[in-house]
């Protein structure tokens, strides 16, 4: 099978990289950034998404991988979600439930349409693949 | 025959990507594109007429984008500021507005609305390629594709050209695929033509050395053409130089296809006729079609030609 996520190594240690900024306390510098893209206030991570500010249990977004702590311009480098692709991800529903229960910010399960979105690094929708039956199944059962 | 030269527009202020209206009086509009925002007025000829400027020319990025007539002689024109300016038929600023994003390709499905062929990136729009969009450019309805997909790996696959007779009904051809599609501005799509030819394999991904679909048009008597560009064969074909911003030039795209016309009766899923033309026809403007020429010493001409149908009868006995 394809790995739905190309570059996988960058992803885990995206997925790794969070709690360890949490516990380190990078947190409350991101925060005192008004145009990041998203910070983190305690132990909630916030995404700006579409217009609005929504809390996040995780966060998966390569632009952590920077080190400069405190600095907004790190919060817009490139990351992982235009390495994604929606389809081979939609195929493997345990690739798919770990991106989506991870937080992720590259990816989102849009109800409404049923269909998986991609997220770019800035926050547009660049990506939008409707999902079959079974494929739905699987999300909705969460 | 099916086409017919009608005029060529030479002269400094034609450009590689100059884009050419012509109205119902056989009056032509050229915007030269680039950093203006002027657009002269043609005769029938291609001689320049007059020529009048749109409002607010010293804006950043403001430049024209592309400028469309429409069937009451309306003349469109959107800038890279996502804004459009109606103006009449002299030049007068009708009305303004700002729509989602500068179109690919714009019909007039009847009423005051167009339908605007381009990509908006929201999680409600995205797989869309078809806007129904109001004079004060608020999308009113999104269709045009069932089930709505947009993957950014393969874009070619969202783009459409489109061509309206005002009845409430758009026809709708994929770039990569030689499918045309009938949606009405409900949502519905009511008809699909898929022509099968051998030239025309279906594609995703390089677009090198493949057809795609440029132009559409319906006509009053409900005939599809289609304008078709083909990989040009007889010549050795170089790779386009890009420049800025991804953009071909015109002459690269001219030593790279023909252009293949067809025209189609849609009720009986019938070819009715077939021109291959060695230069680059990119887009109908009413009956007419269009192509760049590069001229030496840095200077661009246009030639416009009428895309007709010329029967000849034989008729026998009473």
């Amino acid at each position: 099978m394809k790995n739905p996520v190309k570059g996988s190594p960058r992803l885990v240690w995206c997925l790794l990289w969070v709690p360890l900024a949490l516990a380190l306390g990078r947190s409350e510098a991101i925060a005192q950034c008004d145009d990041c893209f998203n910070f983190s206030m305690g132990s909630t991570t916030w995404h700006y998404f579409s217009d609005e500010w929504r809390p996040l249990p995780n966060l998966y977004d390569g632009s952590h991988q920077t080190s400069q702590p405190g600095s907004c311009s790190q919060m817009h480098e490139p990351c992982d979600s235009e390495e994604l692709d929606l389809e081979v991800l939609a195929e493997d529903a345990a690739a798919l439930k770990q991106v989506l229960e991870g937080g992720s910010r590259a990816v989102v399960f849009n109800q409404e349409r049923g269909a998986l979105q991609l997220i770019s690094c800035e926050g547009t929708v660049i990506g939008h693949l409707p999902l079959n039956e079974e494929q739905l199944a699987v999300l909705l059962e969460q | 025959m099916l086409l017919a030269e009608v005029a060529t527009v030479k002269g400094a202020h034609v450009r590689d990507d100059s884009w050419l209206a012509v109205d119902s009086s056989g009056r032509m509009f050229l915007a030269p594109s680039g950093s203006d925002r002027d657009i002269l007025v043609l005769a029938p000829d291609g001689t320049v007429v007059e020529g009048f400027d749109l409002p607010q020319p010293d804006l950043d990025g403001s430049d024209i984008h592309s400028i469309y007539t429409s069937p009451k002689d309306q003349l469109q024109v959107f800038d890279h500021q996502r804004r459009r300016f109606v103006l009449g038929g002299d030049g007068a600023l009708e009305s303004t507005g700002t729509v989602p994003d500068v179109p690919h390709s714009l019909t007039f499905p009847g009423g005051e609305s167009v339908v605007l062929q381009t990509m908006i990136f929201t999680p409600e729009l995205i797989g869309f390629p078809l806007h129904l969009t109001a004079p004060d450019g608020t999308i009113t309805r999104s269709f045009g594709a069932d089930p709505p997909l947009y993957l950014p790996n393969r874009p070619e696959g969202q783009y459409r050209v489109i061509s309206s007779l005002g009845d409430g009904r758009v026809w709708s051809s994929f770039l990569n695929q030689y499918r045309i599609e009938l949606w009405d501005t409900t949502g519905v799509r009511l008809k699909t033509l898929e022509r099968e030819a051998d030239w025309f394999q279906p594609w995703a991904g390089d677009g090198a050395d493949r057809p795609l679909v440029s132009g559409l048009r319906i006509d009053e008597a409900g005939l599809l053409w289609v304008l078709l560009l083909v990989p040009d064969t007889a010549r050795t074909r170089q790779d386009p130089v890009e420049e800025a911003h991804g953009r071909i030039p015109a002459d690269a795209w001219e030593r790279m296809y023909d252009t293949v016309i067809e025209v189609i009766d849609p009720s009986r899923s019938q070819l009715l006729a077939r021109q291959r033309d060695d230069r680059v026809f990119t887009r109908f403007t009413r009956d007419l079609v269009y192509s760049h020429r590069a001229d030496g010493g840095g200077y661009w001409s246009i030639d416009v030609v009428r895309a007709h149908l010329k029967f000849t009868s034989n008729t026998e006995g009473g």
